[in-house]
């Protein structure tokens, strides 16, 4: 059976954090700004293990620092056509296969217009 | 005093602490030294953080015009908490120009960049600092402001930064100076920072080296969305999605986070296909041709780009960007790429958005922007983007790759292979 990928940024996918922020938003849908909202944050976010919340941090810090926050997946977009000339310098780096992500909750969020495959 | 004279101060204030903490450090370590009856060389070595990974601190009141020369402020977090995420709290990063092109901070309330973001107990480039603490590199982690354009950011550090930096560490480690052998080294847009530097300040002549990691000079698809989409995590499920597009486009310094211009593309595409991570065609194309569309220069006219009554997008800020990447892609001296090394990451997963097509606008929602395909890369910037074409064709041997999962975007900086070529670069045993 093969060993299931272990991401190194984070054990949770962009769409679990993205799931986190959005039960997090519609809880507290104004910024908390009082010392009672404020408590009532902490005492939202206790219901969660620290292993957890470190995982969601992990990963919306990953997805805020500019990168697309939904799970990429190879195969999702045809092969870039090639238009110019071959590369004759240096190694090629090999073929590779995508590693598949295991967790739930890996299908895109569909808020993006995407290219589909034909 | 002018707004940007006030912001500036109150920006120099904002670092003193953390100077003080390398001071500490500087002096730790010069003490364990002579206990042990040891006398190596020392250098300095400045982190520039990437885009978004500095927090940002914003006053608890306005800047006023009439106040006094040394007006004061408190200061709050603003970016990145909890609450940065609620209520629509990101729409307080947005800026507005000035009649005489200055960039202010939303509703006059100065905002200033102190150390690194940290959410949920998390923070990037922990494991690069304590690395360099236990081989004994004196390090400091410069903050900035990444709204602001990396020009603005560069030249705050060399004339400004630099000069009090090295006063205050004189001062207080025995006349030590900590420039006296230094390098900086820029993290993702940091990487712009400091490859500005090179380019175009005039630092110190005994800086070493200047080495980039996953740093995007030649841009990468997402910016392309954001124009048009703002963020998921900040949209609110839509509630805020236009304050946060009108946010992004307040903001010059996403301007020059774009695809390369076509023009340098074509100029140089013999390079680029010769690049072990190859970039065979112009990334951006149009949707229904398949024609390739400058993101600098958008055609047809009114038909690419949000106007700005709709976003506030800019086309003056696109042009200053395109000096911008000009800048920041002229010709390196001998004596430049010598000093310059590129780190780039490939995580070996080949799924690092890659190219997009683009349709017409209006309308601008939904998005025209569209990604249609991956390649090797870090899983934020493409294999291809991250390091200098010039450089690749001068001095080879200073463009290196870091490869496997832990050369993803976010942590490249604390993989065990950065910090060895780290090593390698700066003659640290």
């Amino acid at each position: 059976m093969a060993k299931p990928v272990t991401d190194p940024v984070s054990s949770m996918t962009s769409e679990e954090a993205f799931e986190f922020v959005r039960k997090l938003q519609k809880a507290f849908p104004k910024t908390p700004r009082s010392k009672k909202e404020l408590a009532a944050l902490q005492k939202y976010l206790a219901k969660y293990k620290d292993a957890e919340l470190r995982a969601a941090g992990s990963r919306v810090l990953s997805d805020l620092m500019q990168r697309p926050s939904r799970t990429i997946k190879a195969d999702d977009f045809p092969p870039a056509p090639i238009a110019g000339p071959e590369p004759n310098v240096g190694p090629k780096p090999k073929a590779r296969r995508a590693p598949k992500r295991t967790t739930s909750g890996t299908k895109p969020r569909g808020t993006r217009h995407r290219t589909k495959r034909r | 005093m002018s707004y940007d004279s006030v912001r500036m101060s109150e920006q120099m204030d904002a670092l003193d602490p953390s100077i003080d903490e390398f001071i500490d450090r500087y002096n730790t370590i010069t003490a364990a030294l002579v206990l042990l009856g040891l006398n190596p060389a020392r250098q300095t070595l400045f982190l520039f953080p990437g885009g978004m990974a500095s927090r940002l601190k914003r006053a608890t009141k306005a800047w006023d015009p009439a106040g006094p020369a040394s007006q004061t402020f408190k200061y709050k977090e603003l970016w990145l908490n909890l609450s940065t995420l609620l209520g629509g709290e990101a729409r307080q990063l947005r800026m507005h120009k000035t009649p005489g092109g200055e960039y202010r901070d939303k509703g006059d309330r100065i905002i200033i960049a102190d150390r690194v973001v940290s959410l949920l107990s998390v923070s990037p480039y922990v494991g690069f600092t304590t690395w360099c603490s236990l081989k004994g590199v004196d390090w400091f982690i410069f903050p900035w402001d990444w709204r602001r354009n990396v020009d603005d950011v560069a030249t705050f550090f060399v004339d400004r930064f630099l000069p009090h930096f090295q006063g205050l560490v004189q001062a207080k480690c025995n006349n030590a100076d900590p420039l006296a052998d230094f390098s900086l080294i820029g993290h993702s847009a940091g990487g712009l920072v400091v490859n500005w530097i090179l380019r175009n300040a005039d630092p110190p002549g005994t800086l070493r080296k200047v080495i980039t990691v996953a740093a995007p000079f030649y841009g990468y698809g997402h910016q392309l969305h954001r124009w048009f989409e703002g963020d998921d995590l900040l949209n609110e499920g839509g509630l805020f999605t236009d304050a946060m597009r009108r946010m992004i486009s307040s903001v010059p310094g996403c301007y020059s986070w774009h695809f390369l211009p076509e023009d340098f593309y074509k100029a140089h595409q013999t390079d680029f296909n010769s690049d072990p991570y190859p970039l065979p065609k112009y990334p951006s194309t149009d949707f229904t041709t398949g024609d390739p569309v400058d993101t600098y220069d958008p055609q047809p006219p009114g038909q690419r780009y949000p106007t700005k009554p709709q976003t506030g997008f800019d086309s003056d800020e696109l042009d200053k960007a395109k000096k911008l990447f000009d800048a920041l892609t002229s010709p390196l001296s001998t004596a430049q790429a010598a000093k310059f090394v590129n780190i780039r990451g490939d995580t070996t997963a080949d799924n690092t958005l890659n190219t997009t097509s683009w349709k017409l606008v209006p309308p601008i929602s939904p998005s025209p922007i569209a990604d249609t395909s991956v390649t090797p890369g870090d899983g934020t910037q493409p294999a291809w983007s991250t390091r200098d074409i010039g450089l690749f064709t001068q001095v080879p041997g200073n463009v290196l790759t870091v490869s496997g999962p832990d050369a993803a975007h976010m942590i490249i900086m604390n993989s065990p292979q950065t910090l060895a070529h780290v090593a390698a670069v700066l003659g640290i045993p």
